[in-house]
């Protein structure tokens, strides 16, 4: 279970044309590596979910993935507003994000759903008033 | 839905009723189609090759198109085409295709060139 590679990314919460920059760089990288495709796009899109999350929900955080040899794990972490309810947050359909975001095609309140779809494990450790830390594991 | 018969993109445009904006390969060739203007719907339930139809045309499609692999983006209904979608189709390697067709009118004009009608 040798690590391969790191990648750390800012997240920027101020600039909605950069939202998905840093998991698009994300699967350029894996490419690159020669990491099998499924694998590829199950960490893309778990990661894009959270990138754009945190862009909407949180001002920006920071991104951290370590590629193994069997595993990817991204870890997002921002000091938002956190998640009162994450039961309610994990429905599909619902989201708090306002009409100006959702016009944009964001807040299908389909995020933190995708996110576990996506990955073979995640866990979601938020704090009201003090922020949310989301660690998923994709199986390579 | 996965075509029987792929097409490529450049088979697309010589069919008509698109008009293309921006092509990253021509050849590229299209697998099935998929319709939606939610970001995280297309992003989750695209397929790699496939046509993403939409009336979106904000440049923050780019990103899950990407991620998705889809062949083109296909932006419907006389939705106009902003510089600035097609500025970062071209740095993203997208291919960007527009028309007058709505969705579900384009989502035919898809099946009948696939199934050898057109």
């Amino acid at each position: 279970m040798s690590e391969i590679l790191k990648l750390h990314y800012d997240v920027d919460g101020d600039n909605f044309m950069a939202a998905g920059a840093a998991s698009s760089d994300v699967k350029r990288v894996l490419r690159q590596l020669g990491i099998d495709a499924n694998a590829i796009r199950k960490a893309a899109v778990a990661m894009y979910e959270g990138e754009i999350n945190m862009v909407i929900h949180a001002g920006g955080g920071v991104a951290d993935i370590t590629v193994a040899d069997d595993f990817i794990e991204i870890v997002l972490a921002d000091k938002g507003p956190g998640i009162p309810d994450v039961e309610k947050a994990m429905q599909e359909g619902w989201s708090t994000a306002p009409d100006n975001i959702r016009a944009l095609g964001f807040g299908a309140g389909m995020g933190l759903p995708n996110m576990k779809k996506y990955s073979d494990d995640m866990t979601i450790d938020t704090e009201v008033g003090v922020g949310t830390t989301i660690t998923m594991r994709i199986n390579i | 839905m996965k075509y029987d018969k792929p097409f490529s993109i450049n088979k697309l445009i010589s069919a008509g009723n698109v008009d293309s904006v921006y092509i990253e390969d021509g050849e590229r060739l299209i697998e099935g189609g998929f319709a939606t203007d939610l970001l995280s719907h297309g992003i989750g339930n695209a397929s790699s090759g496939d046509a993403w139809l939409t009336v979106l045309s904000n440049p923050n499609i780019i990103a899950p198109a990407s991620i998705a692999d889809v062949a083109c983006i296909i932006v419907c209904d006389r939705t106009p085409v902003t510089d600035a979608l097609k500025a970062k189709c071209e740095a993203m390697g997208i291919s960007l295709l527009s028309t007058d067709l709505p969705i579900t009118d384009m989502s035919v004009f898809l099946y009948k060139i696939q199934a050898g009608l057109l």
